[in-house]
């Protein structure tokens, strides 16, 4: 398809290039001045954003940690109250794990997916500010409720009963759940656009093969998201619907189960580690090489262990519950798979190790990073198995004990990897890179203070000291471990004020004259960047392009390779095919605008309003929010500009449907996300029918024809207008209208029946679970309803054609997974009681 | 279809095979006792191998990143059902279910 570019001295364009070409492209990706900034989408400014606010709220749960430390330092201290002490310990893990751990290597991935894999932008920018945006505002009221003493205080895992209504009567766990519910599905969004870019939109010839290890681990980050996060905004979900309505899910008189929240959370929890580690490896082994000089031993072999630690941590969840009585065997498989999970992982560090040993590493600032990270994530590894044996967790679990393993992995696997990241990434997104002397001093103290401060807890915790305790007698022993522990979290605290004090004095965002590849390194972030990412776009031919073709950079700024400007007149992106990139599409991409920042705002504050059960507030929230989406979506999807030529003779359509275009890719991982919530949903339904067969009904009642017959209108409905939208638009509409109409009545009717029989939701954990599906299943009717609107509205104005019409598609494909999901709760509310009964 | 499954098909493998295992020490144990369970776990760890041998078997001469990438997970994959299979040797059945 492609002249093979620089091998044959040949380039996808010619020089010179055209007068005003550049300036065009300049302008076409153009900032908004001043404080408009915050109406900016693309990924840089947004990076920058996100990673600052991950960072500070970094150095905010830090604060807590100190003030901890500062209470458990002696015995029987008065520093601070129980109360205030347990609000503080669930803040601190909280904010560390979903406030700053998750965002923070998200937002690394927002900032150098697109530059690494040679897109201008990721493909989906208006959603990537919305997911920030909504997380900044969220995450600092959530953190704000500590001033005022409403914050959480079940932990950060918010195991019921502790944090039912009965026990926490107060608002704080309301906001845990509606807060941090909300954080997640930022997370989800920011993953699905992250799992799009990588498959979508890399440089021409990135196969998968040639692409970074970087976009490796975030694709297989993202895709654990997708997976793990439906599982704790399920488990959210019950318990707020049991907190205010009486929906006795984890209440074990009324057919409930505590236990079913910990097997929701920690189906998350566990990969929730993985998670964070993934990616942070995954700046590793762009880092090690860069340092080394020379190529990732066992490149393939990683990607292979990073797919695999992927899947094999799922199986792990239930080692968090080896002390709750689970039938012996059971503890075993997940002892099993605890230990098999650190082959894959023990698989890369012999990598880095590997690669450190073929190559020379130059002892930089990163270098050390890298360093401390293998020796405190190993260690961490090594307690890691030793709790993975059953009898050894029995003696260990909720001891110091774990607070040292979990912190040895948590810090050591990402906090460090991230530091490192800071000190190699800078030139390329700064003026100055960071200084070598201070960063190399920080590394001095947070490496030692960090040992000092975690070290001691191992022996802390085996003699005896559990976790969560906000004061202690003297004369246990525990007097001196603890003391050094609290030295050592201040010498880690001095370290990141050094961290801080070089970030102020050499960091110097820009988006234009970066001090550039000052390592040497091969990958394309390397090249000289802009708003609009590189000049040109180059074709890739090697794992390390820039070490392949020293003049890369170069021709790459001259323009010599592919979309050297802008074909449209705006802001575009090439699309390519998943496995081998080849070029397929020019995707035009929004630039900056109000909508989505309203949009974030406002549902930011539907949430918090309904926390604090300001119910009428919060609907008119929502109906700005509704408002602003539909501002929003209404600018997307625009018409066919004809072919462009990106060069090398390719010319690309700049409109395209169905499985080519970027967002019908997105509309299946959404529908992903979707499928895992309802599994999740499933596995409760099917798992308290196990613990409490009693309360599910012996007669069941009647057979829910009419709502199967709506569904199966609703499908034919579907096919039909599917079909329709090429010759009658009278006809599409009506059968549009018809279809999901039918879905809502089928849903209603099906809910009527439950309650005519006499059901109430509060009666029992079965009941509370039949209405939980109701519940469920509005949730996507209701979307499906709002997009079918849409649908119609875009269908009137003109803007919805038989080729314009990927707007449909979408519908088309969410319309028909909840006919699936709709079915699937029918066979299971109706199906299973008569099977099991 | 059937290639995208042939790439996944092994991580796939284990972890119907774990949840199988899993789930049906639950379900099983307390209706049909501990024979049936062993049943159970006969037959999925078969089918499990099953597929995954398919899957190893298949690839081996594959060349392509993308066959080499599956016939590695395939590799894992085995050594994962194993590791999983391994306790129902060691431990005894359906003790302590409900
Ligand atoms: C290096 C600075 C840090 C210090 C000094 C520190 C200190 C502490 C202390 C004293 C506790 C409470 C122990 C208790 O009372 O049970 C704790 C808990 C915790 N920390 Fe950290 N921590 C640090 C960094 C981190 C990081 C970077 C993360 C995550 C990425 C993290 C995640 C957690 C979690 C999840 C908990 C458990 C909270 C709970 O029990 O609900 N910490 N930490
Ligand atoms: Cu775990």
């Amino acid at each position: 398809m492609t002249r093979a570019a620089t091998a044959t001295g040949e380039y996808p364009n010619d020089l010179p290039r055209p007068e005003g070409e550049l300036e065009r492209l300049e302008a076409a990706w153009e900032l908004p001045k001043g404080w408009r900034i915050v109406t900016a989408v693309n990924n840089t400014v947004i990076g920058y954003f996100y990673i600052a606010t991950a960072f500070g709220f970094f150095v905010l749960a830090g604060i807590l940690a100190l003030l901890m430390r500062t209470q458990l330092a002696v015995p029987d201290n008065t520093f601070l109250g129980q109360e205030t002490y347990n609000q503080i310990f669930t803040m601190h893990g909280t904010v560390m794990m979903f406030l700053f751990a998750v965002p923070a290597v998200e937002a690394m991935g927002v900032l150098l997916l697109p530059q690494m894999l040679g897109a201008r932008d990721l493909p989906f920018p208006r959603l990537g500010a919305f997911a920030f945006w909504a997380y900044l505002i969220g995450g600092l009221v959530f953190f704000c409720t500590l001033f005022v003493g409403l914050a959480p205080s079940g932990g950060w895992f918010m195991y019921p009963p502790l944090t039912s209504e009965r026990f926490s009567p107060g608002v704080g766990a309301d906001f845990w759940l509606l807060g941090i519910g909300f954080i997640e599905i930022s997370a989800i969004a920011g993953a699905i656009e992250i799992i799009v870019g990588v498959l979508r939109t890399r440089a021409p010839g990135m196969t998968l093969d040639r692409m970074p290890i970087f976009a490796w681990t975030m694709l297989v980050f993202a895709g654990m998201v997708v997976f793990a996060f439906p599982a704790v905004i399920l488990a959210t979900i019950l318990l707020e619907l049991e907190r205010a309505f009486d929906w006795p899910f984890f209440i074990a008189e009324r057919g409930g189960d505590p236990l079913l929240w910990q097997h929701l959370f920690w189906f998350f929890g566990h990969p929730e580690v993985y998670i964070i580690f993934l990616p942070a490896a995954g700046m590793v082994s762009m880092i090690v090489p860069a340092m080394a000089q020379t190529s990732m031993v066992g490149h393939r072999l990683i990607v292979v262990a990073l797919i695999a630690t992927g899947f094999f941590s799922f199986g792990l969840w239930v080692h968090h519950m080896f002390t709750t009585g689970l039938p012996a065997l059971s503890l075993g498989f997940f002892s099993a798979a605890s230990m098999a999970v650190s082959v894959p992982s023990g698989l890369q560090v012999f990598a880095w190790i590997a690669t450190i040993a073929a190559g020379r590493l130059r002892l930089t600032a990163a270098s050390l990073f890298v360093l401390g990270f293998l020796f405190i994530f190993t260690l961490g590894g090594l307690t890691g198995v030793m709790v993975a044996m059953v009898p050894f967790d029995w003696q260990a679990h909720d001891t110091y004990f774990v607070v040292a393993h979990f912190h040895y992995v948590l810090v050591g696997g990402m906090v460090f990897p991230l530091l490192c990241a800071f000190y190699y990434w800078a030139p390329a997104f700064s003026r100055r890179p960071l200084s070598e002397r201070m960063g190399k001093s920080a590394f001095w103290l947070i490496f030692i203070g960090f040992n000092v401060a975690f070290f001691p807890m191992h022996i802390s915790g085996l003699i005896g000291m559990p976790r969560r305790v906000y004061s202690y007698p003297a004369g246990l022993g525990w007097d001196l471990p603890n003391l050094i522990s609290t030295v050592g979290a201040f010498i880690v605290a001095a370290g990141i004020l050094v961290v801080l004090a070089d970030f102020l004095r050499n960091l110097r965002p820009t988006l234009t004259k970066s001090a550039g590849d000052v390592w040497k390194g091969g990958t394309l972030e390397w090249l000289e960047n802009h708003t609009y990412g590189a000049r040109s776009v180059p074709h890739v031919d090697s794992r390390e392009p820039l070490w392949t073709h020293p003049r890369m950079s170069e021709d790459v700024k001259k323009g010599r390779y592919y979309l050297p400007g802008t074909m449209t007149g705006g802001r575009e992106t090439i699309v390519t095919s998943p496995v081998e990139a080849v070029p397929q599409y020019l995707m035009r991409l929004p630039g900056p605008g109000w909508p989505h920042l309203i949009a974030a705002v406002f549902t930011a504050a539907f949430f918090l309003l309904l926390t604090v059960k300001a119910v009428a507030l919060a609907l008119a929230c929502g109906g700005i929010v509704i408002a602003a989406m539909i501002a929003w979506m209404w600018s997307s999807d625009p018409a066919s500009a004809g072919e462009a030529d990106i060069g090398a003779g390719i010319s690309l359509p700049t409109y395209v449907a169905g499985p080519t275009h970027p967002s019908w890719w997105a509309m299946v991982v959404v529908l992903l996300v979707a499928g895992a919530l309802y599994l999740s949903y499933v596995f409760g339904y099917l798992y308290l029918w196990t613990v409490s067969p009693a309360t599910w009904p012996t007669t069941p009642i009647s057979m829910p024809s009419w709502p199967v017959t709506c569904l199966i209108v609703s499908g034919v409905a579907l096919a039909a207008a599917t079909r329709l939208l090429g010759s009658s638009r009278l006809l599409f509409a009506l059968a549009l209208a018809c279809g999901i109409g039918a879905l809502l009545v089928g849903l209603a009717l099906d809910a009527w029946t439950q309650w005519q029989s006499g059901l109430r939701p509060s009666a029992s954990g079965y009941a509370a679970m039949v209405y939980a599906n109701a519940v469920l299943q509005a949730q996507i009717a209701g979307v499906v309803t709002a997009m079918g609107a849409f649908t119609l509205a875009r269908l009137v104005a003109g803007r919805l054609d038989a080729d314009r019409r990927v707007v449909f598609d979408n519908l088309a494909l969410l319309w028909g997974y909840a006919i699936g999901e709709a079915a699937l709760g029918l066979l299971l509310t109706h199906g299973f009681p008569r099977v099991a009964g | 279809m059937f290639r995208t499954f042939l790439r996944l098909g092994a991580p796939l493998a284990w972890a119907l095979h774990f949840l199988v295992l899993y789930g049906a020490e639950f379900l099983v144990c307390s209706r049909w006792g501990s024979q049936a369970y062993a049943a159970v776990v006969a037959g999925a760890t078969l089918a499990a191998l099953a597929v995954l041998v398919f899957v190893v078997r298949s690839t081996a001469a594959g060349t392509g990143f993308v066959d080499r990438v599956a016939f590695a997970l395939g590799l894992m994959g085995l050594g994962g059902v194993l590791a999983t299979t391994m306790p129902a040797f060691m431990i005894p059945m359906c003790v302590g279910t409900a």
